[in-house]
């Protein structure tokens, strides 16, 4: 696996995981929503705008940081593995705050 | 609601579907053997631009139309869980997936002996079930609003 496919395997794997926390946090804490509404006009692009800027970086860094040979499925191995559990904490958090309300 | 919303609600809603059956096509040809990676590449680069493309044009829509107009309506209605569960969870679930289509497209686009093709398959089976969903969830927003 060549070092840009690592970075970007490893980088969206974070950048999902960013998504999903702040999604779950901004939802209990009202300020931290505000606060991307107002930052952004929306706070829903302000997840969007903070997931591709996670993207950047965590890429980036990923891309120049030099790493011990690893296996060349591990990082897609960590994209799934992410992709399901993001997937399904929301799921379940929107569960809750529905049947809560 | 502006030709601009409208058009936008359209494009949204086709690429949309048009990303989740390109989707649907390339875990079908992730079991076929040998891997026909010419096909694979252009497929989840176009099942990318798709994601992306539903993205824009589906955030500018609920940004502007949706939350001032429709959110209400389904609020008010007989089924204000609707939005609680469906639009919240579809909303959000779909912003993982344009970061994972990018992902599978890097996948794909390097030497066939480096592809394990089970994990290409789980990856590629995850990206339909997930925009299966979403779909799903945004018809039953539309049936709320109705």
């Amino acid at each position: 696996m060549t070092k840009l496919l690592r970075a970007l395997h490893l980088s969206t794997a974070t950048t999902m995981i960013a998504i999903t926390g702040l999604t779950i946090a901004a939802e209990l804490n009202s300020p931290l929503k505000n606060w991307l509404a107002a930052t952004f006009s929306h706070h829903w692009i302000g997840k969007g705008v903070i997931g591709v800027v996670v993207l950047v970086v965590v890429g980036g860094l990923c891309w120049i940081w030099p790493h011990r040979s690893i296996s060349s499925q591990r990082p897609v191995q960590f994209v799934w593995i992410t992709t399901l559990v993001c997937s399904v904490a929301l799921l379940v958090f929107f569960g809750w705050l529905a049947l809560s309300h | 609601m502006t030709i601009w919303l409208t058009l936008s609600l359209i494009a949204h809603v086709a690429f949309g579907i048009t990303g989740t059956i390109i989707s649907y096509a390339l875990w079908l040809k992730s079991l076929h053997q040998p891997l026909l990676l010419g096909w694979l590449r252009k497929a989840s680069a176009l099942a990318t631009i798709s994601y992306v493309t539903a993205w824009l044009t589906g955030g500018y829509y609920y940004v502007v139309q949706y939350g001032a107009n429709v959110k209400p309506i389904i609020k008010a209605g007989a089924y204000p869980w609707a939005h609680t569960f469906f639009m919240e969870a579809k909303e959000h679930i779909f912003l993982l997936l344009p970061f994972l289509a990018l992902a599978i497209t890097g996948y794909v686009w390097q030497n066939q002996e480096q592809i394990d093709q089970r994990w290409l398959q789980r990856v590629v089976a995850t990206q339909f079930w997930l925009s299966a969903l979403v779909t799903l969830f945004g018809v039953v927003i539309s049936g709320a609003v109705r």
